[in-house]
């Protein structure tokens, strides 16, 4: 028989977006209503669609702290779905395990969750040949170890689709939670896994069995770019299925990189930023946008971006005339990449204090014990009681030191050298 | 790397202007003050490391012209040599390096020829004047040792930079500060956190609120059923007691029906419909009698005869009558008028015929032709013979006006021929006058050339006879020997007065100017002695010459016919006046072919008019017979019109509208006298018809007279007759058909009567009797019972209705029939008093539901939890760009600190060495060490009498001593590893005394050995002391190189 599911994951409810530093009311309303905007279109995509059921592969809602307005919001979601007839099942994960908190908040009748033993449940019981989804939750956060072993046999004759949050393949960026490989998946003979966890959705393998992360339903800070949804899946007669991606957030992250190579002076750096906002805009399909800005390369106009207040201002202009408008487009920040328009190598060559100082900055990506002295420089303020935790307990790693150098050299070069003569 | 040489297109006061070769490893660039010293100094920095990025009022701009800039030479370390040419531009200036061959050398070679330096270095290390020499200098003393020991560092800059990055830093995070803003993010931070903290215990509560309501829930269901059942008795009793009248007024109305029998057959309103029906039995016998009356009066009309019935049979002819009786008397009153009109237009015929003259008469006015066609030819004619008349004015005045200016062409070429016969001719041809120019021109030249010759051999000569002559040596020896007799002088009184220094000094400088005066001194001639033969022989020379030129000169003079004696040579006025002459000829000539020229052009302007004159009388005549033979073919035109020879083309038209007026009036005359027949004919017409019908009918009378007014009365008496007769005949036959009418109206009335009364049997017959007072008696005996009967169901509706329709009757009366009235009021207040009490209990539930509810509400929408944790997002994103901020500064610091500390390690030992040598000879010898500890960056030195000092304990003039050293040490140890780079200084020895400005230079010199040195002066001592210390050095005058350019 053929039937349809909205295959989601990683609502993560009522979770702030990261890498903003400042908004206006309105726009900070409209951030903060962003993953529940986006929940509701999964509702509406559903009825709309007509599915027999919604699958939620874990992480409904995003912490420890979830919060009651994103449980009861979700409960009322599933009513919904409840007065259209159609299905809901619901596996947790790491960040919503069994053991989080609750509000004890009734579920309505056609909704399953799944609990810490895997099962196999019929989408509908009055069809004894009809697809089974068979799913497991977490039951506490830190589970680092396969949960497939769990999983019942799949029934002969019948679709039968898993349902699990985990890391498949150690997909890099996240964490190794539930780990398990492609082959263990494939190994189940299952039609159809879906899955959660992974935030950038991803179609594993595009063949019986399919393995799909639809991604998270609403990017939340810059690295999470770009259109974000949930997939429709159809199976038909023959058990042939075929997933559909539809975009449902309602705030769109993206990312510029503007080179200031070329460009004189700050009217002409805000002009060049004012034209790839508007772009940017018109690609993202009438939702919101919120972008951060990374400035690169070299130019006359470093000087002036390096000048205290030059970058905030910058983003105040861009607010000012495109975060009012709607949707808006809210510049999250602007990160400085650029370097000082000098000669570098000239300069390394010298034989006075600038040439020791540049092939001192050099030796800091080959001496692992200069770089440890110069994370120790920065432990006032990382290591402090108050802070700490915010920094996530740990100085910058090497990564960002190399980074952090390359910047610390602009500044100083910029107070030894002379920059009002040209050269 | 030295500079060679120094071209400045247009920079201050410098324009175009060329340095000589700086060879020597010191130059001295001397001049006084505003010669140009700091304006070269600038220039050099600009074309070596580009000109301010801001700041324009430095760039001095080229006040004396050119493009802004210019060029160096320079000569490698590696003997190699390259061009510098910069001019103001972008970033700094256009710059381009090319090899000695032209070739250009990349951007990328540019810092190894510059030693890697910076700008800023080069400016605090290499070229630098006083004020740039004591830039180290700080108001706070502690500061000075820091200043000096970066200066030998070359990073001047490098305390200002520590301090500004250390500042930065604090500005953001500092351990114990609570204003910096990491600390007002991380208060902020904690704030939220502690209100997200609240936010939880919220949630928890909403929980217990769900328990307690699904509690209430099940307790609310129970008390919901015993509520209702109580409430249902209650209702139950409360009707009871409701419907209990009811039910006794029911039980009195049913025991009277008993008593009444019940008869049927009656209907609706028996006794009314009886009194109707007897009320309509006797109007209709009033009906009926009345018809009878009204058909006996139409039967009466219908039967009466009508008077002169006959007349309607001539209908058709009255009726003609009738239609015409209006014309009639129209036409009888329009014909006198019509004849008027007639009268009055063949008058006006008669007139115009008259006025067209004799001839014309009605027919020659119907076949005269005045149409359109004739018209046009008419105007054709008129068209031509106006433009021919026209053309032969237009001719007539051509000819007069040329043969004027023929006229006036005659008197022209009169008076240019006389003019002619009054002017002289030349006496000398052109041609002669030209070869007499040449001539006089190779005269002036060679006369020239022998008054050249001649002033040579003068001098020659002149000089001679000097040489002749005994010299005098004394006027050579008289200056120095004055400077120095006063030189002497002075020294004289300088050591008898306690050896005063001013004296001394100038008493030393006149001895210094004394001998240069000795030797700057001219000799008096420039030819040495002993050359007296080669005096003789350029002498002889000098007069064979001038010989010869005089001969050249008397052979170009016969040309000029002069008036010479012979060999005599001629003066400037001679030939002046030749040429005067010349010029005068070369007038009169050029006059006299100008006139020539007039006279020929009026002689052939005249000959131009004449033939003008006789073409414009040919076509005069010619116009003249156009006009004559159009005339004739005119007359011709007229004469087969009919008309007059006489008449001009204009009066035609004329002739034409008249003869067409005439015709109007005779076609209008015609018309009346035809309109006149029709009238009479018409009115004896009618009375040809009135009198046809009066001979018909004897009795309408006879006319009184044949005049047109009997006519007309005669008509209307027919008329009014026939329309009399047949109103009585329609009258009649409207009589004839209302007796029918009320013929059939009596036989309905009758019907109707008959109708009425079998109705009345009939009713009396459903009472079953025949009398009508029975039948009222018996029906109100039925009415009775009826309204018993609806009493009795109105009170059992009554009592159904109290229930709503629930119970049926026989229920209720089981139910009445088993209490009493007071029995159920008891019980009544039994019921409501268990109902309120279960009302209480459940209004209480209901408040604690609802407070539940609200709670949860609230709860559910707190949305407060959720901005807290946006809000918190933002303060980490805040955190963590103030600590990027801060980080970058503070890495930046401590490489900064790091790298100083590396240099002091592994470069400091020589620089300090170096300087230390060059402090020992620059403050001869009394400071002999120099020493810095490493880390601690502090100079300290040795006195030789006594023990280490810091700067700050020196005098200004031994710092001054010690930055010139560090410098120096520094110099020459960044020349160990790079190209060594010229050093420029401006003016920095002046606050020196003489000795230590003394060792200073020499100090100088000994760097020139590695290094190329350019001194900017304006002091002629410190000239002298550079050139005391190195005799070699160079100096240029900067004046002169200004003045040159």
């Amino acid at each position: 028989m053929s039937f349809r599911f909205v295959h989601a994951a990683d609502f993560h409810l009522d979770s702030p977006f990261t890498g903003v530093r400042e908004t206006e009311p309105q726009v900070a309303e409209i951030l903060r209503r962003a993953t529940f905007t986006a929940y509701q279109r999964v509702i509406a995509l559903c009825i709309e669609r007509g599915v027999d059921a919604l699958l939620v592969a874990g992480d409904i809602f995003d912490g420890a702290d979830r919060s009651l307005a994103a449980q009861i919001q979700f409960v009322r979601g599933l009513e919904r779905l409840n007065d259209a007839g159609i299905r809901a099942f619901i596996c947790h994960g790491n960040h919503d395990p069994l053991d989080g908190w609750g509000a004890r908040l009734k579920m309505p009748s056609n909704v399953h969750q799944f609990g810490e033993s895997a099962e196999a449940v019929p989408v509908d019981p009055r069809v004894p040949s009809g697809p089974v989804v068979c799913g497991i939750s977490y039951p506490t956060r830190e589970m680092r170890s396969s949960l497939l072993p769990g999983f019942p046999a799949r029934e002969p004759g019948r679709v039968t689709i898993g349902l699990l949050h985990a890391n498949v393949g150690a997909s890099t960026g996240h964490e190794a939670y539930a780990p398990c490989s492609l082959e263990d998946l494939v190994a189940t003979g299952y039609d159809y896994w879906a899955l959660g966890h992974v935030h950038t959705r991803a179609i594993v393998r595009d063949q019986a069995p399919l393995v799909v992360y639809p991604g998270n339903t609403q990017g939340r800070h810059p690295n999470e770019r770009g259109p974000r949804g949930v997939y429709v899946v159809d199976v038909d007669d023959h058990g042939a299925i075929s997933p559909e991606f539809v975009a449902v957030d309602a705030v769109r992250w993206e990312q510029l990189d503007v080179q200031i190579d070329g460009i004189e002076d700050d009217s002409a750096l805000f002009s060049r930023l004012d034209g790839r906002v508007e772009d940017l805009l018109h690609q993202t399909d009438e939702r919101h946008l919120v972008y951060r800005i990374s400035l690169r390369g070299r130019g006359p106009v470093h000087g002036s971006i390096a000048r205290p207040g030059t970058l905030d201002g910058l983003v105040g202009q861009l607010n000012e005339v495109w975060g009012t408008r709607h949707p808006f487009a809210f510049c999250g920040g602007i990160l400085d990449q650029t370097r000082f328009e000098l000669d570098r190598d000239a300069l390394r060559q010298g034989t006075d204090f600038i040439g020791d100082f540049l092939a001192l900055t050099d030796e800091v990506s080959r001496d692992e014990g200069l770089a440890a002295a110069l994370q120790q420089e920065l432990a006032p303020l990382y290591d402090s009681t108050r802070a700490r935790k915010y920094f996530d307990g740990s100085l910058p790693p090497t990564d960002d030191l190399r980074a952090l150098v390359a910047a610390a050299e602009d500044i100083a070069l910029a107070l030894l050298v002379d920059d009002e003569v040209g050269g | 790397m030295r500079i060679d040489r120094v071209h400045i297109d247009g920079f201050g006061d410098f324009g175009n202007a060329s340095f000589p070769s700086f060879d020597e490893p010191v130059t001295i660039l001397y001049g006084p003050n505003e010669a140009g010293k700091s304006t070269l100094l600038a220039f050099i920095r600009m074309v070596l490391f580009g000109f301010p990025l801001r700041g324009a009022a430095e760039h001095f701009p080229p006040r004396a012209g050119g493009n802004h800039g210019g060029r160096l030479e320079l000569v490698s370390d590696a003997d190699e040599r390259f061009t510098i040419e910069r001019h103001r531009g972008r970033k700094g200036g256009l710059v381009t390096v090319t090899t000695a061959d032209g070739s250009l050398v990349p951007d990328s070679a540019r810092p190894a020829l510059l030693g890697h330096v910076t700008a800023l270095t080069f400016q605090s290390v290499f070229a630098f004047d006083l004020h740039e020499l004591r830039a180290l200098e700080s108001d706070d003393e502690s500061g000075i040792n820091s200043r000096i020991y970066t200066a030998g560092t070359g990073a001047a800059r490098l305390p200002q930079a520590l301090k500004q990055l250390r500042e930065r830093a604090e500005a953001i995070y500092a351990r114990k500060g609570s204003k910096q803003p990491v600390a007002r993010v991380l208060k902020e931070l904690q704030d939220i956190e502690g209100q997200l903290r609240d936010a939880l215990s919220q949630a928890q509560e909403y929980g217990a609120a769900v328990s307690r309501s699904a509690e209430l829930e099940g307790e609310g269901t129970a008390l919901d059923a015993a509520r209702a059942a109580a409430r249902s008795r209650v209702e139950e009793l409360r009707r009871r007691r409701q419907a209990w009248d009811e039910w006794v007024a029911l039980l009195d109305v049913e025991a009277r029906l008993s008593e009444i029998p019940d008869r049927t057959g009656f209907p609706d309103d028996p006794i009314g419909r009886l009194d109707d029906l007897e009320e309509r039995c006797r109007d209709a016998d009033e009906v009926v009698a009345a018809a009878r009356n009204e058909l006996e009066r139409a039967r009466e009309l219908a039967d009466r005869p009508v008077d002169g019935e006959e007349l309607l049979g001539d209908k058709s002819a009255v009726e003609a009558i009738r239609r015409g009786r209006g014309s009639f008397d129209a036409s009888v009153r329009d014909l006198p008028k019509r004849e008027s009109e007639l009268s009055a237009n063949e008058s006006d015929l008669t007139s115009e015929l008259r006025d067209l003259g004799p001839g014309w008469d009605d027919e020659r006015l119907v076949a005269f032709d005045t149409s359109i066609p004739r018209r046009d030819e008419v105007e054709q004619w008129k068209a031509r013979l106006s433009s021919a008349t026209a053309d032969l004015r237009d001719r007539t005045r051509d000819a007069e006006q040329v043969s004027q200016a023929l006229d006036e062409a005659h008197q022209r070429l009169q008076d240019r021929q006389d003019h002619l016969d009054r002017s002289p001719p030349s006496q000398t041809s052109p041609d002669a006058v030209r070869a007499r120019r040449s001539a006089l021109q190779a005269a002036r030249s060679r006369l020239a050339e022998f008054e050249q010759a001649a002033q040579r051999y003068r001098d020659l000569d002149a000089q001679a006879g000097r040489e002749s002559e005994p010299t005098a040596p004394w006027p050579r020896l008289a200056l120095p020997a004055a400077l120095a007799g006063l030189a002497a002088l002075l020294l004289v009184v300088g050591v008898v007065s306690d050896r005063d220094l001013a004296i001394l000094l100038t008493g030393a400088a006149l001895v210094v100017a004394a001998v240069v005066a000795y030797v700057l001194m001219p000799s008096p001639s420039s030819v040495q002695p002993g050359d007296g033969r080669g005096l003789g022989r350029l002498i002889e020379d000098a007069r064979r010459h001038a010989d010869e030129r005089r001969t050249a000169l008397l052979a170009a003079l016969p040309p000029l016919a002069l008036d010479l004696e012979a060999d005599q040579l001629p003066g400037d006025d001679q030939l002046n006046s030749v040429e005067t002459a010349l010029v005068r000829d070369d007038e009169l000539n050029r006059d006299r072919a100008q006139l020539v020229a007039a006279a020929d052009d009026a002689a052939k302007d005249a000959e131009r008019v004449q033939e003008r004159c006789r073409a414009a009388g040919r076509r005069r005549d010619e116009q003249q017979a156009t006009v004559d033979a159009a005339t004739v073919e005119w007359a011709a035109w007229l004469e087969r019109q009919g008309l007059p020879e006489t008449l001009a083309s204009d009066t035609v038209p004329e002739l034409f509208s008249r003869v067409d007026t005439a015709r109007v009036v005779a076609r209008t005359a015609g018309e009346k006298r035809e309109r006149i027949a029709a009238i009479q004919k018409d009115i004896d017409s009618f009375s040809a018809d009135v009198h046809a019908v009066t001979d018909g009918h004897p009795g309408l009378g006879p006319a009184s007279d044949d005049s047109s007014m009997a006519v007309a009365q005669l008509a209307d008496r027919i008329v009014a007759r026939f329309d009399q007769t047949q109103e009585a005949v329609r009258a009649r036959a409207e009589a004839v058909r209302a007796a029918d009418e009320r013929d059939a109206n009596l036989v309905q009335a009758t019907s109707r009567r008959t109708g009425i009364a079998d109705r009345v049997r009939d009713l009396l017959a459903r009472a079953h009797t025949d009398d009508a007072e029975e039948f009222r008696l018996r029906a109100r005996q039925h009415l009775e019972r009826q309204d018993l009967e609806r009493q009795r169901n109105e009170h059992t509706s009554a009592l159904c209705t109290v229930w709503g329709g629930e119970r049926d009757l026989d229920a209720l009366r089981s139910a009445f029939a088993s209490t009493t009235k007071d029995e159920t009021d008891d019980a009544l207040r039994d019921a409501e008093s268990a109902l309120a009490e279960l009302g209480r209990r459940t209004t209480e539930r209901d408040e604690e539901r609802g407070r539940l509810q609200l709670q949860m509400k609230q709860l559910s929408s707190d949305e407060a939890a959720s901005r807290l944790r946006g809000r918190r997002a933002e303060l980490v994103e805040q955190l963590r760009a103030l600590a990027a901020e801060w980080s970058r500064v503070v890495v930046a610091r401590a490489l900064l600190v790091r790298a100083r500390n590396t240099y002091e390690e592994e470069r400091q030992p020589d620089v300090v060495r170096r300087a230390a040598t060059f402090f020992h000879a620059l403050t001869g010898g009394r400071y002999s060490k120099l020493h810095v500890t490493v880390g601690e960056q502090k100079i300290t030195v040795l006195d030789e009498t006594g023990p280490w000092k810091t700067p700050e304990q020196l005098s200004r003039g031994t710092r001054e001593q010690l930055y010139l050293a560090l410098r120096f040490g520094l110099i020459q140890t960044m020349g160990d590893e790079a190209e060594r780079l010229p050093v420029i200084v401006d003016e920095i020895l002046v606050n020196f005394d003489l000795e230590r400005a003394r060792r200073a230079a020499a100090a100088f010199v000994e760097l020139s050995r590695t290094n190329q040195v350019l001194v900017l002066t304006c002091h002629q001592w410190i000239v002298d002391l550079f050139t005391e210390a190195a005799p070699a050095a160079a100096v240029v005058d900067l004046c002169a190189v200004r003045v040159a350019s």
